[in-house]
């Protein structure tokens, strides 16, 4: 039985992850530079920048084992209280009772020392507030366990869920389904970015390259509708199997259990993940589908937990769905009303369709086609079909988008391709906003927006008589509640 | 144990629709001048530093363009300014506070008292000078402010501000 009493240090694992941490941090800024000299094969640079190393490396040293030796954390008088720092000292005070999960990952480096980074989660819209580098895995889950029934009654009202049922566990026939369906485009627009902002670092680094040997294939290389396919077919495969790599990596022995202290959530193949969302935490929840997965019947969940604008995707409570009885499993945990299930369907204005044309569609094709003309001359009025792509488009969304409202919640499917579904309960809005554009005005129509401590939701173009009454309904629901939103 | 569950008439809701609302002080308008002749002065003066000091800018085309930018930008933001100044309004109910703004694109925030966390009352040096001072309104939707309501007199801003932390109180007591 641990003390946590007592101030502990991490396992001794956090030195190497520490150094490493801040070696990388450094080089990954200095790279370019470094390399130069190991390209251009110039000795008297070369020692410099072996010299370099070896004094980041040492600097690395010192700095884990400083930030090591000053890193502890206790529990005293009901708040776990974590000292750090190498330089300035920083003392970390969070009320157990404040503590709303604690997560649990596991990088290649944490699985070969046996050890898990301790992230703790707390309420409000602060980001992960404070992490452990690295604890002994038994160190670890007894501190979650210990921490997660001393922290106070925190709201367990599934006292039905005695022990914990499992909901989604992935099979390799699933992860088969996920990668095929994966969005491709999306890695590939992932991969872009990477690559050009690290052209950018790299800048320095291709001036002092040679590059003659490409210039003799000038010549020879004639483009023709071969080489383009080849280069499409090319980059469409690397796209797939880059996103499968992703899909794997993320969703590989992933599980989804539900218990008394919410959503229990682990998974991955090289960064293991564990993490608990509480069931109050959850103020929004999406199910997205995109064609692909549309068609197979499979979705992402996106559990919107409380500071979920401060989160980085990385860190996003996404769960792949791959029956329709998993969703149906998961969303009364939410809300047991599906308001699709017994309410009138409810559209957007017909305008909406001719004032994106006007105010997007036009414009930007305009300005495209004048630059498209003014570059390749006639050619350039190809352009024009983005007008006609544009207005295919905004009809569909206008088309696709449904809402649905019963007295506990707000439901919204809306998508050009695919589907997006969110769900949202009264009771976790935090204030509502009604906007008028000068036109909106003239033709008595608003758009709502009702924000989240998980997001917000969006219902554009709705009558200015129907934006009201929602508005007022929706403010006497916040107001009349005796039900705490989280 | 008792238990209801009327229905609720949409009619018999309170509306929006009938707050009265109330403007914000007119010496906010004040301040506002105040404040743009400030930024406008100091753009102007690094407008004027550019010309005399980059090479290239010393043609009619850019002394043009530029001169025309800058006027552009300085009578709209004070057009646009002083329009979405009259707009500016807000109302305080037993439950809500509502605030509405924008003159070309306009808003009404509802903001329920049980979700506010907590409030911040702002004075500026110009502000200082006319006795007026802010009200940020900070709900979990976010980790900036939700609402700032500007131009208040500096009584009225700390009333407010009680009233908000008063609610606050009593809504946490009910809890």
């Amino acid at each position: 039985m641990i003390n946590w009493q007592q101030p502990q240090r991490q396992s001794l694992a956090a030195l190497a992850i520490m150094g490493i941490h801040f070696f990388k941090q450094v080089f990954g800024a200095l790279w370019p530079m470094l390399i130069v000299p190991f390209l251009n094969n110039n000795e008297k640079k070369l020692s410099i920048v072996l010299l370099a190393i070896a004094f980041i490396i040492l600097v690395a040293i010192v700095f884990a084992v400083l930030g090591y030796l000053n890193f502890k954390f206790y529990i005293n008088d009901n708040k776990f209280i974590i000292l750090s720092g190498v330089f300035k000292k920083k003392v970390i005070t969070i009320p157990l009772e404040k503590i709303q999960s604690i997560h649990l990952e596991q990088s290649l480096l944490h699985s070969v020392t046996g050890t898990f980074k301790v992230l703790i989660d707390t309420a409000g819209t602060e980001k992960v507030e404070s992490s452990i580098y690295a604890l002994n895995t038994h160190v670890a889950a007894s501190l979650k366990d210990w921490v997660l029934s001393n922290r106070g009654s925190q709201a367990i009202e599934y006292e039905t869920v005695q022990s914990p049922k499992i909901i989604i566990q992935t099979t390799t026939n699933d992860l088969v389904k996920l990668c095929l369906t994966a969005n491709h485009l999306e890695t590939l627009l992932l991969v872009c970015v990477f690559v050009f902002s690290k052209l950018e670092d790299m800048k320095p680094l291709l001036n002092k390259m040679s590059f003659g040997w490409l210039e003799k294939y000038e010549q020879e290389i004639e483009i023709t509708w071969m080489l383009a396919v080849t280069v499409i077919v090319l980059i469409a495969v690397l796209s797939i199997v880059l996103s499968s790599i992703r899909t794997i990596l993320r969703y590989a022995n992933f599980k989804v259990e539900v218990s008394a202290k919410g959503f229990h959530i682990k998974g991955g193949l090289i960064k293991m993940k564990q993490m608990i969302i509480p069931f109050k935490k959850v103020q929004l929840i999406n199910w997205n589908a995109n064609l692909l997965k549309r068609f197979t019947g499979m979705y992402v969940l996106h559990l919107k937990a409380t500071g979920e604008s401060d989160l980085n995707k990385k860190q996003k409570v996404l769960l792949p769905i791959t029956q329709q009885n998993q969703l149906d499993a998961i969303i009364p945990f939410y809300e047991d009303e599906i308001p699709a299930n017994n309410t009138q369907v409810n559209g957007i204005h017909q305008v909406f369709v001719w004032r994106r044309i006007f105010m997007i569609g036009l414009p930007v094709t305009i300005v495209i086609t004048s630059i498209g003309c003014f570059l390749f001359s006639y050619s350039g009025l190809w352009a024009i079909t983005w007008l006609i792509y544009f207005t295919i488009i905004t009809t569909l969304y206008k088309k696709n988008f449904h809402f649905w409202i019963n007295t506990n919640a707000l439901q919204v499917i809306k998508g050009v391709w695919g589907r997006q579904h969110t769900l949202m309960k009264w009771n976790n809005v935090q204030f509502v906003t009604l906007k008028q554009s000068p036109y909106q005005r003239k033709k008595q129509l608003a758009s709502l927006i009702f924000y989240t401590a998980g997001g917000k939701v969006i219902l554009p173009y709705l009558t200015l008589t129907d934006a009201t009454i929602l508005v007022d309904y929706v403010a006497m629901k916040i107001e009349s509640s005796n039900t705490r939103w989280m | 144990m008792s238990f209801s569950n009327l229905s609720v008439a949409l009619e018999n809701l309170p509306t929006t629709e009938l707050v009265n609302f109330q403007p914000i002080q007119p010496t906010y308008l004040k301040v506002l001048r105040i404040s743009w002749s400030i930024i406008f002065g100091l753009l102007f003066v690094a407008l004027i530093a550019l010309f005399v000091f980059v090479q290239e800018l010393q043609s009619v085309q850019w002394i043009l363009i530029l001169s025309f930018s800058y006027l552009l930008l300085t009578i709209s933001t004070v057009i646009i300014g002083t329009a979405s100044f009259k707009q500016k309004a807000f109302a305080i109910r037993e439950k809500d506070i509502l605030y509405k703004t924008g003159w070309i694109f306009s808003s009404m925030h509802i903001i329920p008292f049980n979700r506010i966390q907590h409030c911040v009352l702002n004075i500026g040096p110009i502000e200082r000078k006319y006795g007026l001072a802010s009200i940020g309104i900070y709900t979990a939707a976010s980790d900036v402010y939700d609402v700032f309501i500007r131009g208040l007199s500096k009584e009225q801003a700390e009333q407010l501000r009680d009233f908000i932390l008063q609610q606050i109180q009593k809504e946490a007591s009910n809890d």
